[in-house]
């Protein structure tokens, strides 16, 4: 083997690193538009999943199009703001912002001749970020049907909350109790409280995650109250 | 080709039986267990796996002359992980569902030992071509070894193949069950070892 120079060995790596760099970026700029591509049909996936829609990634489009009427923001105070799209509100920014200022991304959805909303949440599970679709039934409180995602639970504890067993948990859950206030759903461990409209089992071994899991419900439903109260039907 | 005597192709058949990377080296079992729930991740994961050996140990040969010899452990990682990446953004954009399902065992095939292992033994020491069929058979050799068991798990542990149920309803009718236990880690572990096993019994060459 041959003996290299100090000065030969930072060359060659800084030159290793520099080709290698150019490659990635290369990569990652020529195929980023079919990524996001693919992100943008798994998120309309999740919220027609949601309503209990399941949709192929190559009809997805016209799906979407014909359960969902609009997409739209709304402010605190349940007024529509306009000139913002649903899509490309950034709801981890909006949580950050004072209770007031938030803008809130809603979808109205149409099945069977009833009308639902569709609400995503996000949140922190035990690894990293979780994340879902709630849907609503006309009167802004009983849960429809919910999605739930994550980036990187526990495989087979906290990452099941993507199971469909985990969210079927809360239909017909209800968000307000009978004296009208917000009391969300609370994921409670199984034997530990009586079967009640707000509550549903949390996984065994998840604890973190399913606790995320409720924070999540209760910080990113909360917000929409006023708009709940304004538009529900009984 | 007439040239391409089969002393040439070595590099790229020995790894498929005798000596697999599996069974015989014995090395990338973590990710035999992790991805051999079902036959098309398995399939994914062989085919993402053998393009990394291949292209590493074709882009190392290729510059093994100029690795100074200190740094070359640092220069092979480098090779590897871009290589993975650069898989990894493929999968992405063009077979998202899959990619999901391998999450992070995709970013993993950067410590997978297989590559390395070629790398220092091959790669390093040989010409570019027949380093890049070694790591294209080795690859192979790992995809075979996957696929084997990801067909046992599926078959028996879901009744289907490549998502097709093939198990007829009539047969749970009259009490079949899947077997769940095939699905768990330690069932690949236990294919695996049965796998090891049929070899070494047919193997006639026996190292004393």
């Amino acid at each position: 083997m041959k003996n290299f120079s100090n000065l030969y060995i930072f060359g060659f790596s800084s030159a290793l690193v520099l080709l290698v760099a150019a490659a990635l970026s290369f990569t990652s700029l020529s195929l980023s538009d079919r990524q996001s591509a693919n992100v943008e049909t798994e998120r309309k996936q999740n919220i027609l999943l949601a309503l209990g829609v399941k949709s192929e990634a190559k009809d997805v489009e016209t799906t979407y199009e014909k359960y969902i009427r609009r997409g739209l923001v709304i402010k605190a105070d349940g007024s529509e703001a306009t000139g913002e799209s649903p899509e490309k509100l950034d709801t981890e920014k909006e949580q950050l912002k004072p209770a007031a200022e938030q803008l809130l991304p809603l979808y109205i959805a149409e099945k069977e001749g009833r009308t639902y909303v569709v609400i995503p949440v996000r949140g922190k599970g035990l690894w990293g970020a979780i994340w879902g679709n709630v849907a609503l039934e006309e009167d802004m409180n009983t849960i429809y049907g919910t999605t739930f995602d994550h980036k990187g639970e526990t495989p087979g504890l906290g990452s099941e909350i993507n199971t469909l067993k985990f969210q079927q948990q809360f239909r017909n859950k209800k968000l307000f109790d009978a004296s009208n206030k917000f009391v969300s759903v609370a994921v409670k461990k199984p034997g530990s409280y009586t079967p009640n409209d707000h509550t549903v089992d949390a996984l065994s071994g998840g604890t973190l995650t399913s606790k995320g899991l409720q924070a999540m419900l209760k910080t990113g439903l909360k917000p929409y109250q006023t708009y709940f109260s304004q538009h529900k039907s009984n | 080709m007439n040239n391409f005597s089969s002393k040439q192709w070595k590099p790229l058949l020995n790894p498929l039986l005798k000596e697999n990377p599996v069974t015989v080296q014995v090395l990338g079992i973590c990710s035999a267990l992790a991805v051999t729930v079902k036959l098309e991740p398995a399939l994914v994961m062989a085919l993402s796996v053998t393009a990394v050996t291949g292209f590493s140990n074709l882009i190392i040969a290729t510059i093994r002359n100029w690795i100074p010899n200190n740094i070359r452990i640092i220069v092979q990682l480098i090779v590897i992980a871009a290589l993975v990446i650069i898989v990894d953004q493929i999968l992405k954009a063009f077979a998202y569902e899959v990619s999901k399902q391998l999450s992070v065992y995709v970013g993993l095939i950067i410590t997978n030992c297989i590559i390395m292992g070629r790398l220092e033994a091959f790669a390093m020491a040989n010409k570019p071509i027949p380093a890049f069929l070694d790591g294209i058979g080795n690859g192979c050799g790992y995809g075979i070894i996957l696929a084997t068991v990801a067909f046992v798990r599926e078959l028996f542990g879901s009744g289907s193949l490549f998502g097709w149920k093939l198990i007829p309803d009539g047969f749970y009718a009259f009490g079949y069950h899947n077997n769940s236990l095939i699905i768990l880690p330690p069932m690949a572990l236990i294919i695996v070892g049965v796998i090891i096993w049929v070899q070494k019994a047919h193997t006639k060459e026996v190292k004393k």
